[in-house]
């Protein structure tokens, strides 16, 4: 069986050009217009051995939410605290541009920005997590592996890590001081408080020049700049601009408006992903 | 454990929570839980019955060929991209290698696993690539690696069956040539039942000896067969039984790879079928249309 030949195209030998003859007539090459988001889709519960799960697709970039709860003992310093560790994985399964081995630098930046959009957003409070102060506490392991890497990820992370956290449900630990003894009750569960709903939205800067949201893997790497607003509700909560091409004034209040408005959007798909996972 | 210096690390010492749980059963419980007197099973399979299998390839965009399968509660999805270089090689070799990475999620199983590849996981990825290499034309593609990369999103028992069938679904799905389709089954072995296709509990059961005595048989044996030439491509079997336990083993695990195989067939002729009819349109609008000149 040979490998197919694929007809040579503009798009394979010079995809700039080909993205700016797209761009000169204000649509991109599969069919969206500059400003148009890519179709999400959001599935919760599906992962049983998990306390919480959340699946989430934006066109075709997948990412799994899994979290997993443990005990452990507080640390010296902040007694009253629990733990909140969320990582980023990207398998070589997801993309060809990743390797097996330790974690590839866009992977270390990603789990840096899960864990500080998490800080900034005040999404969960680590005090809900400690159980008895100085003895028992609450670790919640939020890891969130690419299945399929096709731009966009910060923005699928975020709100797969969100959907996922609104599903958790933590036993009830009855802890003795005295005798050291824990009793977990499996049966009786309450819902983890979630204090807040970042939502993210990726925009990446063509030419130095044209704004594309919501971009594919393939206007990522042709672009000259990328950048990541997270909203939560009416609230700017942080710009990640990582270098690339500066932006003027008006584009960034443009972002930070259309990343409002995407947020209404998500934050209904969520509610109604989880209404439809407890009935 | 060594520290990941490149992942935000939790705490040190953490327990999961099931240790503490109140009850804890004792074995004639476990297994009045696992079988009832009439032979039934948990989720009322009969012992030597398998649990329903849902395929389907195609499912990671960015991959050459992928697959996903479902075994009730078992989730597996793998990805095959092209033939690269091999990196760190330098001599030459008129075949080519096939390197394969069989991972836990870390919320896949009870109890949470670190993102760090630990022992079992890198026997099963050895397993997986004994299992696909021989069905695999090697000779195709000399000097070059096909990289196999399968993740288990669920572990509900047999996920190293799951992986092997599910990755030769994504080989074939990504063209790579290949002298047959690969489908894998897990057998349970504890005293004088077998129970085919375990879950997670049965599992679990398999790996202790039956205290009683009478015979010690127990175990797991996971059988990767080519059916299309009748051949065991990879036999791996733990725990202690005897070689007459062993033999009937077989026989049952060839049954259970033969009622697999037509459905890894099925799904193959799916998308073969699907593409094309996808390259007959194409050809049909491009008559039509003018293309975008360079």
């Amino acid at each position: 069986m040979s490998m197919e030949k694929e007809p040579v195209s503009g798009r394979t030998i010079h995809p700039v050009k080909y993205y700016r003859d797209f761009l000169a007539q204000n649509v991109r090459p599969d069919g969206r217009s500059l400003q148009t988001f890519r179709p999400v889709s959001i599935n919760v519960g599906s992962i049983k051995t998990a306390e919480g799960s959340a699946i989430v697709k934006i066109g075709n970039t997948t990412v799994v939410c899994g979290i997993k709860a443990e005990l452990a003992k507080p640390k010296a310093e902040e007694p009253n605290f629990g733990y909140l560790v969320p990582n980023v994985e990207l398998p070589p399964l997801c993309s060809p541009k990743f390797r097996p081995g330790p974690p590839s630098d866009q992977a270390q930046v990603s789990s840096n920005f899960i864990a500080e959009t998490l800080t900034n957003s005040r999404c969960i409070d680590l005090r809900d997590l400690c159980i008895v102060s100085e003895h028992l506490a609450w670790v919640l392991h939020c890891d969130l592996i690419c299945l399929d890497h096709d731009g966009s990820l910060l923005d699928a992370c975020v709100i797969a890590l969100v959907a996922a956290l609104r599903t958790v449900e933590l036993p009830h630990v009855l802890y003795d001081a005295e005798a050291e003894k824990t009793v977990v009750s499996a049966e009786k569960r309450s819902k983890l408080k979630v204090h807040s709903e970042p939502v993210a939205t990726t925009y990446t800067i063509f030419d130095d020049e044209i704004l594309l949201t919501d971009p594919t893997n393939e206007e990522e790497s042709l672009s000259s700049g990328i950048m990541t607003v997270v909203v939560q509700g009416d609230k700017l909560c942080s710009v990640h601009k990582p270098g690339g091409s500066p932006l003027t004034d008006a584009q960034l209040q443009e972002c930070i408006n259309g990343a409002m408005k995407r947020a209404e959007h998500i934050n209904k798909l969520i509610n109604t992903a989880l209404k439809s996972h407890e009935t | 454990m060594p520290t990941d210096s490149r992942r935000l690390q939790g705490p040190e010492n953490t327990t999961a929570y099931t240790l503490y749980l109140p009850n804890s059963k004792s074995y004639n419980d476990l297994v009045g839980e696992i079988i009832t007197s009439d032979e039934k099973r948990k989720d009322g399979r009969k012992l030597y019955e398998q649990r329903r299998i849902f395929v389907k390839t195609g499912v990671i965009s960015q991959a050459k060929g992928s697959a996903y399968l479902e075994q009730n509660n078992t989730k597996v999805v793998c990805s095959v991209f092209d033939p690269r270089e091999i990196p760190r090689k330098s001599d030459y070799s008129v075949n080519g290698e096939l390197y394969c990475e069989f991972k836990f999620a870390p919320f896949s199983c009870i109890k949470w696993r670190s993102h760090q590849p630990d022992t079992q996981e890198k026997e099963c990825s050895l397993i997986l690539r004994r299992a696909l290499e021989p069905a695999v034309c090697r000779h195709e593609f000399p000097n070059f690696q096909v990289d196999v990369y399968a993740l288990v999103l669920e572990n509900d028992g047999s996920a190293l069956a799951a992986s092997i069938t599910c990755a030769g679904l994504a080989l074939a799905d990504a063209s790579v040539p290949m002298y047959d389709l690969v489908v894998a089954a897990t057998l349970g072995i504890h005293g004088d039942k077998k129970f085919m296709d375990p879950s997670v509990e049965e599992e679990f059961l398999c790996n202790i000896p039956p205290p009683d005595g009478k015979s010690c048989n127990h175990g797991i044996i996971t059988a990767a067969f080519s059916p299309a030439h009748q051949q065991l491509s990879e036999f791996t079997q733990s725990g202690a039984m005897d070689i007459d336990c062993v033999t009937s083993s077989i026989q049952l695990l060839r049954e259970a790879c033969e009622t697999i195989y037509p459905l890894s067939q099925h799904c193959i002729l799916k998308s073969v079928t699907k593409m094309l009819k996808k390259k007959q349109t194409e050809t049909k609008l491009d008559l039509n249309s003018d293309r975008i000149a360079c």
